[in-house]
């Protein structure tokens, strides 16, 4: 049995918690069982459907029957694994240890405060990772070198970009551009500059959104999961632009 | 390898007096950013830092090195690193702030663009085949040398960027010969070290993800990734010189 | 020599998985296990094509159910869900030559519209490259998607501290 207010408080933590969690890159399911899960250690009903930028979400109080339904924009955030983990086990926390509302949005403030990745060493690790798919691809040792500097290049405008706030499709098409024209120094020198040139805007491949989409399709979520995969073709459009134009520069020299 | 000296020996010929005005522009410009740092004189030495890569860009890369290939990618490269001055001046970006540390290794670096024609006459050169104050590896020690001395807040772009062109510039020995541009990665990769560390030290108190001594490990793995790149390079060099 | 290529080629897709899933930020306990699964998983691929001739679409297949797997095997003991251990573990088997090809033969079709039949050579080396890349992306995200459905309940409980 529910008062009006405690009904309104749980619909608006889990509002909250269901929009963080599809905001940074949580497939849709995870999010409905999560939030149904939270809705059941609190002893009501939760249902919800989501699209691409909002939330309709009902909790519904079995007892009295009384229920309560409101529409939430989701958050742009950048994308976390960590905090994709650590909410949904503190559904199961909340469900197992029957915790009650106030300890969990408690939880909930440390959890989303933790400190995301740091920002260098994510450039550090990504201009290595770029490195060593070329080598993967078969690029030489001087590919390689060259990809590891480029890569770093394009991701710190993504980062610096990014960080101005400036629209993601831009970020895309001028980190793309700088990662692949760096790149091109590599046609200077007597090495396998096409992989080079190839690798190099990789590191901004949308790997989330494009196996979230997949994943919301088969499961059933056809909207939301189309228009993630939408999302996604759109960026990786932005990268072939950016590549493209470092490509109609040097074109010739790869024929 | 002949058109490269070709393309110097032809720029030098042409424009040793400008070279040697911006030269002094640039030591007037630093004179003033280490004995009264106003902000007039920093917007300055944005404006001449934004005018010397657009120089490099438009006048070197594009008017006296038109016989090398690839010249439109290089200057489209000196004319965004202009850009992102410009763009740093624009937004009023922290850097040229005075931070009154690195005194030692940063006015080395400054001294650089006049070591390199030194060292050029040392390895045999002569006038004008040879590497002069404002070439686009001069340029680069010397941007690299100013963050150093007087960035508070370092514009971490226009850094990767120097750093690709001197790893570059590394290769470059290695297919061309060129030792003088030794210099430059030599200097690039301490610089790069301190850049990194001076930013997880501005961190230590604050939690962050990984911890600060996983980020150590990690610039010390990347450093040390380079300098092997750097070791094989210079056998490389020595090889051409035992070969001739 | 076989080993050592096929260790190399595990050693640099770890590399590779540690970089890119680093970008979507992934609590530090799971770096270990997505290092291992990238290179396990990388491994199969290029065993599978190097030795046992299978296409690339197919050994990919193979390859992402292998790391779906492991991923609902070691996500248990960190309670990170397999999508935080596949994702970064894939990455490092998109296709991007193809997509580079796929992206360059575009561009060379749209210059050479005067010339009949070059443009149909791109055209054909576009559609080629285009096929590769989808299918194999498409074929990577279902692979390790599948032991979702086959084991539901335990993939729906990885984050659950309580031992069902």
């Amino acid at each position: 049995m529910k008062t009006k207010r405690e009904l309104t408080d749980i619909l608006g933590f889990v509002a909250e918690y269901a929009t963080y969690q599809l905001g940074s890159g949580v497939h849709t399911s995870r999010v409905v069982r999560n939030a149904r899960r939270i809705g059941e250690a609190l002893g009501v009903d939760v249902r919800l459907s989501s699209f691409q930028k909002s939330t309709i979400l009902t909790v519904l109080d079995s007892e009295t029957g009384e229920a309560e339904t409101r529409v939430v924009a989701i958050p742009a955030l950048p994308i976390s694994f960590e905090r994709n983990s650590d909410l949904s086990a503190l559904s199961w926390d909340a469900l197992d240890e029957a915790l009650p509302l106030d300890e969990i949005r408690r939880r909930y403030r440390a959890l989303v405060e933790k400190p995301r990745m740091d920002p260098i060493f994510t450039l550090l690790v990504v201009g290595l990772a770029n490195a060593s798919f070329c080598r993967l691809f078969g690029g030489d040792w001087t590919a390689v070198g060259i990809v590891f500097t480029a890569t770093l290049v394009g991701f710190a405008v993504k980062q610096r970009m990014t960080a101005h706030g400036i629209n993601h499709f831009l970020v895309f098409v001028a980190s793309a551009f700088v990662a692949s024209l760096c790149a091109t120094a590599a046609l200077r020198f007597d090495c396998t500059a096409e992989i080079a040139l190839a690798t190099s805007p990789l590191f901004l491949v949308p790997g989330v959104p494009l196996i979230n989409g997949v994943i919301d399709i088969v499961e059933g979520h056809v909207l939301i999961g189309v228009s993630r995969l939408v999302n996604a073709m759109l960026l990786v459009v932005c990268i072939a632009v950016g590549l493209s134009a470092t490509l109609l520069m040097v074109k010739d020299s790869l024929l | 390898m002949e058109t490269f000296w070709k393309t110097i020996a032809a720029y030098n010929a042409a424009t040793w007096p400008v070279q040697l005005g911006l030269t002094l522009v640039a030591v007037v410009l630093l004179y003033g950013l280490y004995r009264r740092p106003t902000p007039a004189v920093r917007v300055a030495m944005k404006l001449f830092m934004a005018f010397l890569n657009f120089w490099i860009a438009g006048v070197y890369y594009m008017v006296y090195c038109r016989p090398r290939e690839y010249h439109g990618m290089l200057a489209l490269f000196w004319a965004i690193m202009g850009g992102i001055w410009i763009y740093d001046l624009c937004v009023k970006h922290a850097s040229l702030e005075r931070t009154g540390r690195h005194n030692a290794f940063a006015p080395l670096l400054l001294a650089m663009p006049l070591l390199y024609p030194l060292c050029s006459l040392a390895l045999g050169r002569e006038f004008p085949m040879m590497t002069m104050p404002v070439m686009p590896c001069s340029v680069a020690v010397f941007t690299i040398g100013l963050m150093l001395a007087f960035s508070e807040r370092v514009n971490i772009v226009l850094v990767l960027f120097l750093c690709h062109w001197a790893l570059i510039g590394l290769s470059k020995v290695y297919f061309f010969g060129i030792p003088e541009d030794y210099l430059l990665a030599c200097s690039t990769v301490p610089a790069l070290y301190i850049f990194f560390r001076e930013y997880v030290r501005s961190n230590a108190e604050r939690p962050t993800k990984p911890s600060g001594r996983v980020l150590d490990v990690l610039l010390i793995v990347v450093c040390f990734l380079v300098g092997i790149f750097f070791t094989f390079t210079l056998l490389h060099q020595f090889n051409l010189f035992s070969d001739i | 020599m076989i080993v050592a290529d096929i260790l190399l080629d595990a050693l640099f897709a770890a590399v590779a998985a540690i970089g890119f899933g680093a970008i979507s930020d992934p609590p530090m306990r799971a770096f270990p296990r997505i290092a291992a699964l990238a290179a396990v998983g990388h491994a199969l691929r290029f065993g599978l094509m190097r030795y046992a001739e299978a296409d690339i679409a197919s050994a990919s297949f193979v390859a992402a159910f292998a790391i779906g797997m492991g991923s609902l095997w070691l996500g248990r003991g960190i309670r990170c869900p397999m999508t935080v251990l596949y994702i970064p573990a894939l990455l490092p088997m998109v296709p991007g030559i193809y997509a580079y090809k796929t992206v360059f033969s575009l561009i060379m079709f749209l210059q050479s519209l005067e010339r009949a039949d070059e443009g149909m050579r791109f055209m054909q080396q576009f559609f080629l490259n285009a096929t590769v890349s989808l299918s194999v992306i498409g074929l990577l995200a279902a692979g390790a998607t599948l032991p979702i459905f086959l084991f539901n309940r335990r993939a729906f409980s990885m984050t659950r501290r309580k031992r069902s």
